[in-house]
């Protein structure tokens, strides 16, 4: 494996970690693993600390991007796909163990929705009211 | 222009000398200094301070300061680069004898790039945080300490990296204050997405 692909590994796994660990802070039990914050916190911990040592470990970290290291741009490259990575992963994870949450009246408020609802289902609801807005509109504005 | 080059080579050396007293400390500052601890343990406050908030308007102001923070590194970048264009200065280990704990850079030691960025994620923190900014800084602190403790930066380097940093937020913070809706439209736009 090469260093690059060892990175991208470890920005997967504590994006998902400091997304465990934040979402059971902020109270959005949409986005946990486990439905229990506080072992959703735990399993944050153990996921940032656990991949962080993983990395480290074994050393030789410390190479210039000529030998065998990755150059600046890469690694902001790595971060952006690992981090997006992490976040597809937590949402359509969460959509999927949480489907049976029951969607509130209101999920048009961002993240404060996902206290209730699943990722999935805040989104699908607010892409409804933008596409019935959209009709709404353009009828009202059509010349036929 | 002279004494002061002289004084910070001389602060370099006194720093560098304690190379070797301890294996054990300069096995940790190898990890502090590696390219990857820091920046990417900076990377996840700013994301982890985007969604941990119960608090609405609280979890709002973070949002805003990860924003600026987070542009604020491809700003302090660009202005490392035109600083390049008109000033080179060569890496301690070009010119003196010194103990190296990392690979020998061969881009231009002043200004600190990784300072520079990192000190503007702090400082975008810090504007919405002023706790997690300073821990930030203790850690922009700890990291600029170790680049020249392993003998890649003049501490002169670091000062400038940071002077970057913080200038890089500041402009962008009033290039923000002017686009104003612009920015805030775009927050809207990422939490009817449920990403904010």
């Amino acid at each position: 494996m090469t260093l690059g692909q060892e990175y991208l590994i470890l920005v997967f796994l504590v994006c998902c970690g400091v997304l465990q660990v934040s979402a059971s802070f902020g109270g959005l039990k949409g986005l946990l693993f486990i439905g229990n914050r506080r072992f959703s916190a735990a399993l944050g911990i153990v996921m940032i600390l656990g991949a962080l040592m993983w990395f480290f470990w074994s050393g030789g970290r410390n190479l210039p991007d000529t030998g065998g290291g990755i150059a600046g741009a890469s690694q902001f490259a790595y971060f952006v796909l690992g981090g997006f990575l992490a976040l597809l992963f937590t949402f359509v994870v969460t959509s999927l163990t949480n489907f049976n949450r029951a969607p509130s009246g209101d999920t048009t408020d961002g993240l404060p929705s996902l206290k209730e609802t699943t990722f999935g289902q805040a989104l699908s609801h607010n892409l409804g009211i933008a596409w019935k807005l959209y009709r709404r509109l353009t009828r009202k504005y059509s010349s036929g | 222009m002279e004494t002061v080059s002289q004084i910070d080579t001389e602060i370099f050396l006194w720093i560098n000398s304690w190379v070797g007293t301890s294996l054990i400390f300069d096995r940790v500052i190898q990890w502090i200094v590696s390219d990857y601890l820091i920046p990417v343990i900076f990377s996840v406050v700013l994301l982890g301070l985007w969604f941990g908030w119960a608090d609405q308007a609280m979890r709002e102001r973070h949002q805003r300061g990860v924003m600026l923070g987070g542009a604020s590194v491809g700003i302090a970048n660009i202005m490392v680069k035109i600083s390049n264009v008109f000033y080179f200065r060569h890496r301690p280990f070009d010119s003196i004898d010194v103990s190296l704990l990392f690979y020998p850079p061969t881009d231009s030691s002043f200004p600190a790039n990784p300072i520079a960025i990192t000190v503007a994620m702090a400082t975008g923190v810090w504007m919405a945080n002023r706790r997690i900014g300073t821990l930030m800084y203790i850690g922009v602190f700890v990291y600029g300490f170790s680049r020249v403790y392993a003998g890649v930066f003049y501490p002169l380097d670091v000062v400038g990296g940071a002077l970057i940093g913080i200038s890089a937020v500041c402009l962008l913070q009033i290039v923000f204050k002017r686009i104003e809706p612009v920015p805030t439209l775009c927050l809207r736009l990422v939490r009817f997405l449920c990403f904010a």
